[in-house]
């Protein structure tokens, strides 16, 4: 019985509360924040790695992921839904009652951002000392991607927009703004203008020469504050779930949280709305997810291939292609357009494979779907990779930055204060200078890349499974998937073993 | 009581509360934009600090930030520098040469600072000092490199704080031929950095008698150096090596699987280890070889009060490692040289009666080229100093340590003279 791939699971989702929760998760992978680290002309850090067996890690990483596809295919397809709607009632909340205290935390947000940009403008110009490059590059871009892994989304309420746009709407001749928005958000834009946003973000932070300069990021704050600000007055809501960059990426992360509150329709019916919040086993709620079609499965791809690029781009390999020495690099500026280019070509790359591995799966198991919505379709295990990416890139910078950032935050303008008793906090550098420590985090990295890539194989298998109605064929279709799997996992560790600048 | 404390016993209360004050109002009103008292020469003095906070300089860029804001800490403590307190206005340059001249160009025309100083990267400082010179400003870097000596750069460009690469080959070289032997083979890194130690050293090892039997430059992405061993002629008695970057480790290691025991007398540079701990897997077969050092990173027994006060200030342990964290290894050859340009700096300001920005410039550059030592003490605490005016560059002693259960230990120091070479050039003949 062939059916169509969107009979199965895609036309489930057509209520807005799933493509809500597609659209979370889809914001989930992981971004890479060009935040310098120690290295490049010094012996220490990625030196140590050097020492290690590292080609054994990557051969058995990538073992580790074969062997899981050939486990996986052993399970039975009930035993892949019965885990996708395991779930443990924590409570229940009713949005409407829970709207206030949202409100409020999304302008609390504002504010701090309001005063974030303030001291990007006129505190230190030391990127260590100034708190708007550390709270966003540190503390919210890595820091807050790992709170929505573990806790869901949070950023539906603490976002900067939402609370002032409904104060502002909520009574009075502005009223009419949310009742009826000037402009109604196209279907067919999908989340494309969240693509395009995140495109520019990553170029800024991996390419652009001073991301980190306070001056220069208060400005791209502001303007990104500003044109959110514009959106969601002429679209409404569906400009913050669909275009706004940092909803669809924390949406999607958030997907691969335990906690989250299901939609009313997947709870009790006759709860009167009120939302259940459940435990389920992680990253399996992505299964559940409603893809945005082609943008959101090019969103996750950006985000994959972005955060891998930061790291691919930092290498001594890289460098040598480009003819760069690394022992006295010659800095970003003279490596825009070369890092540009190379970015597009990742970026071009991964888009390639993935589609080629989709579109094979679909031919050897028989089914006739569209590309497009086979592409969709398995786009949800890109998540845990790109997460995975994400955390084990960047964990080294939160460890350290994340002092920074408390420092800062004690003196925000840089006019002696003390507000929290950290000014002269003793930040604690060696946890990726020292071997020991070094090797803790080294191999908690290669840990999650492993994983990640291992979910992602349970959740690529699990929505073949969902596609073909569990039909044989599915394992052997999963073949050109599990090349794809391992080929990022090999590449991750490569990443994590090769020598590389700071 | 250190030679500042007896110096400055004369300081009144009264005057040092004062001055305290004025710091802490300045501090307080620290920001992007400079105040009027400043740009008439009444309020603080604003130093142009140029760092690598982000880049592959970091790691150096972090410990030259501790040691700038030590030092200052002092100076404001001790009354600022002509009765001004000192502030310090940082600008990241991401170790990025362009963003270098940049950064010069804020400091000088958006910031208005009385100076620039504190750059490290060679390429960063040949990128930036141009646009300084252009733009007349003294901009005093703390790079070691021989850039600086060589001519290469202009009038305003001083390097007080720290000796040169080429000065620092020229003392040890004559000792190694005594103490280690006459056969040297080099390894190198195949860049600038590298050439510079193969070509000093070529060029005072065969002056003093000894022999250059190979060199073996690798290039600086390379990772694994097994096969380059084979090209060490059996008979070297010396291995001169600064080999720098993520490999050093790897190099070592490997070095030792070759050699093992029948190994050649070993001599490097701490540049291939700064911020490294010594005792570091790895690094076991460097026991028993020799390094040059700047600045003792282990505290010898004999230091002098004014060493253990400087260490104590920057907040460095008898290791040379972070009071705050242990395991956080200090760039001690280095930094120093941030500590001792600011006491330079002030020293100049107060001499040549510099004001503010703009006419006073020329005093100023006068007064430093007029220098001609530097006493050790707290202002000067890696030893004496000869100041060379007309090539714009200081000389030192040079240290030489052995690696004793892992850690290392200063046995021989040169005099300053050993350092010094015939000058290639004369910046007080060029027009300010």
């Amino acid at each position: 019985v062939r059916r169509p791939l969107a009979a199965s699971w895609l036309s489930r989702g057509r209520g807005p509360g799933r493509r809500r929760v597609w659209l979370w998760w889809t914001a989930s992978v992981g971004t890479a924040v060009a935040w310098p680290l120690p290295a490049g002309a010094h012996a220490g850090g990625s030196g140590f790695i050097l020492l290690l067996p590292t080609h054994l890690y990557v051969v058995g990483g990538v073992l580790v992921v074969t062997a899981s596809f050939g486990l996986v295919a052993l399970v039975p397809a009930r035993v892949f839904d019965r885990a996708q709607g395991w779930r443990i009632t924590l409570g229940s909340v009713d949005p409407g009652r829970c709207r206030p205290l949202s409100t409020a935390a999304s302008l609390v947000a504002l504010a701090a951002v309001a005063v974030l940009v303030v001291a990007g403008t006129v505190g230190s110009r030391d990127p260590l000392a100034n708190p708007l490059p550390l709270m966003v590059w540190a503390v919210w871009w890595i820091g807050f991607t790992y709170l929505h892994a573990a806790a869901g989304d949070l950023w539906a309420h603490v976002n900067p927009w939402s609370g002032l746009y409904r104060v502002v709407t909520g009574a009075g001749p502005l009223r009419r703004l949310r009742e009826a928005p000037p402009l109604e958000y196209p279907a067919r834009a999908g989340v494309w203008p969240a693509v395009a946003g995140f495109a520019a973000f990553a170029w800024f932070e991996l390419v652009y020469p001073a991301p980190a300069d306070p001056a220069v990021l208060a400005l791209v704050v502001a303007a990104y504050l500003v044109v959110h600000f514009g959106g969601v007055f002429l679209f409404g809501d569906a400009w913050l779930r669909h275009a706004e960059v940092f909803a669809v990426f924390f949406r999607a992360i958030s997907r691969l949280a335990p906690v989250g509150a299901d939609p009313p329709a997947a709870s009790r019916p006759a709860a009167g709305g009120r939302r259940a919040v459940t435990l389920a086993l992680p990253a399996l709620r992505l299964l559940g997810a409603d893809v945005a079609g082609v943008s959101g499965a090019a969103f996750l791809l950006l985000v994959l291939s972005s955060v891998s690029f930061d790291g691919l781009s930092r290498t001594f390999a890289w460098l040598a292609l480009l003819g760069v020495n690394p022992l006295v690099h010659p800095g970003r500026t003279a490596l825009v357009a070369q890092n540009s280019l190379g970015l597009v070509v990742l970026v071009g790359l991964l888009a390639v494979a993935y589609g080629t591995a989709v579109r094979l799966a679909a031919r050897l198991s028989g089914l006739r779907a569209s590309p497009r919505r086979l592409v969709a379709a398995f786009a949800p295990s890109l998540v845990p990779i790109a997460c995975g990416y994400h955390f084990a890139h960047y964990l080294p910078v939160l460890l350290v930055d994340g002092q920074y950032a408390l420092r800062a935050a004690s003196d925000p303008f840089a006019r002696g204060w003390d507000l929290l008793g950290l000014r002269d906090l003793a930040v604690v550098t060696s946890l990726v200078t020292d071997p020991a420590r070094l090797y803790v985090i080294w191999h908690a990295q290669v840990g999650i890349i492993v994983l990640a890539h291992v979910a992602g194989i349970f959740l690529a298998h699990a929505l073949a499974l969902r596609v073909t109605g569990g039909r044989a064929a599915t394992t052997w279709s999963q073949l050109p998937m599990l090349v794809l799997m391992m080929g990022y996992t090999l590449l991750g560790l490569w990443l994590l073993s090769t020598p590389a600048v700071g | 009581m250190t030679e500042i404390e007896a110096r400055d016993a004369s300081v009144s209360r009264r005057s040092f509360l004062r001055a305290g004050g004025v710091a802490a109002l300045g501090a307080a009103v620290a920001g992007p934009w400079p105040r009027r008292a400043a740009a008439q020469g009444t309020g603080p003095l604003r130093l142009g600090f140029q760092v690598h906070r982000t880049g592959i300089g970091a790691v150096y860029g972090r410990w030259y930030e501790r040691t700038t804001t030590a030092a200052v800490k002092l100076i404001n403590e001790k009354g600022g520098i002509a009765g001004r307190p000192v502030e310090i206005v940082a600008e990241d340059d991401g170790t990025d040469p362009k963003r270098g001249a940049e950064v010069v160009e804020k400091l000088a025309v958006h910031h208005k600072v009385d100076l620039i100083f504190g750059t490290l990267f060679s390429h960063v400082v040949i990128a930036s000092a141009p646009r300084a010179g252009e733009l007349k400003i003294p901009y005093l870097v703390v790079s070691e490199g021989y850039h600086v000596a060589s001519g290469r750069l202009n009038r305003y460009v001083f390097q007080p704080g720290i000796t040169d690469v080429r000065a620092q080959v020229t003392a040890v070289a004559p000792w190694i031929l005594k103490n280690l032997g006459k056969k040297v083979t080099l390894i190198f890194p195949d860049y600038a950095f590298g050439h510079d130690h193969r070509d000093f050293f070529s060029r005072v090892a065969t002056a003093q008698g000894g022999t250059v039997r190979a060199l073996v430059p690798i290039p600086p992405t390379e990772t694994s150096f097994t096969k380059y061993f084979p090209r060490v002629p059996a008979d070297t008695e010396v291995l001169y090596h600064v080999m720098v970057g993520p490999g050093v480790l790897t190099f070592v290691k490997e070095l030792g699987e070759h050699f093992g025991a029948r190994r050649p007398q070993l001599f490097g540079f701490i540049d291939s280890l700064e911020g490294v701990d010594l005792a570091s897997p790895g690094l076991d077969f460097l026991e028993g070889t020799y390094f040059w050092e700047a600045f003792p990173r282990y505290l010898p027994s004999e230091a002098p009060q004014h060493v253990r006060l400087y260490r104590e200030r920057v907040g460095i342990n008898e290791s040379g490692a972070s009071v705050g964290d242990p395991k956080d290894v200090s760039t001690a050859s280095h930094m120093f040289g941030c500590w001792e340009t600011l006491f330079v700096i002030k020293q100049a300001v107060e001499r040549s009666g510099y004001r503010r920005p703009g006419a006073d410039y020329k005093a100023f550059v006068e007064t430093l080229e007029g220098f001609q030592s530097f006493p050790e003490g707290i202002e000067h605490p890696q030893g004496s100093k000869r100041f060379v005016g007309r090539l714009h560059q200081v000389f030192g002693q040079q240290l030489i340590s052995k690696v004793e259960k892992r850690r290392l230990a200063v046995v021989h120091r040169t005099a300053i003279e050993d350092s010094m070479y015939a000058p290639e050039a004369d910046y007080t003949t060029q027009p300010l």
